[in-house]
């Protein structure tokens, strides 16, 4: 698994990728072409194109296969943690300007669904770079290690952390408490972020992995935290 | 107090809550579970009859406590509580599993399958992490009481 080439193993089937988190699997993609011809009047388009450049056809391209959320979002497929929010934003703002559905609303050919479908992936894109946690698992997941829905933990020491930290949060009883526990927990995410950039950036998957699992629990603890209110019991936290 | 009569307000606009329809898809079991934890707490992790299982679910962040007391002469389950930081499945799953261990013995209480919590409880294939996250509990419940006396009594296989 871990010698497989580069150029194959950072992609996805885009138009087929709807049910799962990451979606976009590799299977049956190559070497991506530099260009590809609009489907529409056939003019020669850069791959990534999203609407046809010939003025006179302007078609929304359909998604282009086998791209990865990086590249969806005009950067090179090769995957990284450290990146720019702000520029990663921009970028994404840019592609939705360009074909949001509501643009194509009264257009009764191809351009609407095609413009909905690129919309959405962007979104999903988007919403998967930007965030540490589901960067880092979408990244695991194109470097083929991922953290798998039934994986078991046994990492006692982490697992003692946590549930100290959730009792604690379960007995706070004043906004301050609550507040001395958001500090504690924001450093600990902030420690799993920068050791996951450390991580990434000298291939070390092992670690990434572990850090992406503590910072899943970290920001668990985050999201009780921002629903917390005095009183209200903290039962059952996501469903 | 606004934000909720607002809520409130807008939610009977809708021929569907969303809370009922996320509460639908759970069955009248689990709800049972959530609603009614079974012996939720915790018994003196330092006590030399007491085991505790601490587990967790790494892809969603589920944390799950399962502690046992064994009475020594009769090698049975005397007590026995849990603590579940997770969804409702995870926390019905290990309540169910507290009652369901009261009174056995190690031998028949590590040999409960997630299966049989899953069926109990008609957990949907996406849940199935949940009943494996207590069956993972109530093994290593037992293996932290038996490491623990065999430290006691001096055995050197520590292993479980």
């Amino acid at each position: 698994m871990a010698t497989a080439s580069t150029t194959t193993r950072f992609f996805h089937a885009s138009c087929t990728a709807q049910d799962s988190d990451h979606g976009h699997d590799a299977s049956t993609v190559t070497q991506k072409p530099a260009e590809r011809p609009c489907y529409r009047c056939a003019t020669p388009l850069p791959y990534m194109e999203l609407i046809c450049t010939n003025s006179e056809c302007n078609a929304v391209q359909s998604i282009a296969p086998g791209t990865n959320y990086y590249e969806v979002l005009g950067m090179s497929p090769e995957p990284t943690f450290d990146l720019d929010v702000k520029s990663l934003r921009n970028r994404f703002l840019r592609i939705q300007q360009q074909i949001h559905p509501d643009s194509f609303s009264h257009n009764t050919d191809g351009n609407q669904v095609y413009a909905q479908q690129q919309s959405s992936l962007a979104n999903k894109a988007y919403s998967t770079l930007k965030e540490p946690l589901s960067r880092a698992n979408y990244m695991l997941h194109l470097l083929g290690s991922p953290v798998h829905e039934t994986e078991s933990l046994n990492k006692q020491e982490l697992l003692m952390e946590v549930m100290e930290a959730r009792e604690l949060l379960e007995d706070a009883q004043t906004e301050e408490e609550v507040d001395d526990l958001k500090a504690v927990n924001d450093g600990r995410i902030q420690d799993a972020v920068k050791g996951l950039t450390a991580a990434f950036k000298e291939q070390d998957l092992e670690t990434a992995k572990t850090l992406a699992i503590e910072l899943q629990y970290w920001i668990r603890i985050q999201n009780v935290i921002r629903d917390w209110a005095a009183g209200k019991p903290i039962v059952a936290d996501h469903v | 107090m606004l934000r909720t009569t607002i809520f409130s307000a807008s939610r009977s606009l809708f021929a569907k809550p969303a809370s009922l329809v996320a509460v639908r898809s759970y069955h009248p079991k689990v709800i049972d579970h959530y609603e009614r934890p079974r012996n939720v707490g915790s018994l003196n992790k330092s006590d030399p009859f007491v085991g505790t299982g601490l587990v967790g679910a790494p892809a969603c962040g589920d944390v799950m406590k399962l502690q046992i007391k064994v009475d020594e002469e009769t090698g049975k389950i005397v007590d026995v509580k849990f603590k579940t930081f997770g969804c409702g499945s995870a926390i019905a799953s290990s309540s169910y599993m507290t009652e369901r261990v009261r009174g056995m013995t190690l031998e028949d209480a590590g040999a409960i399958k997630n299966t049989e919590v899953a069926k109990e409880l008609s957990l949907p294939p996406v849940k199935l992490h949940c009943s494996m996250l207590a069956e993972d509990a109530i093994k290593s419940a037992i293996n932290d009481y038996k490491r623990k006396r065999a430290a006691a009594t001096g055995t050197v296989s520590a292993s479980a």
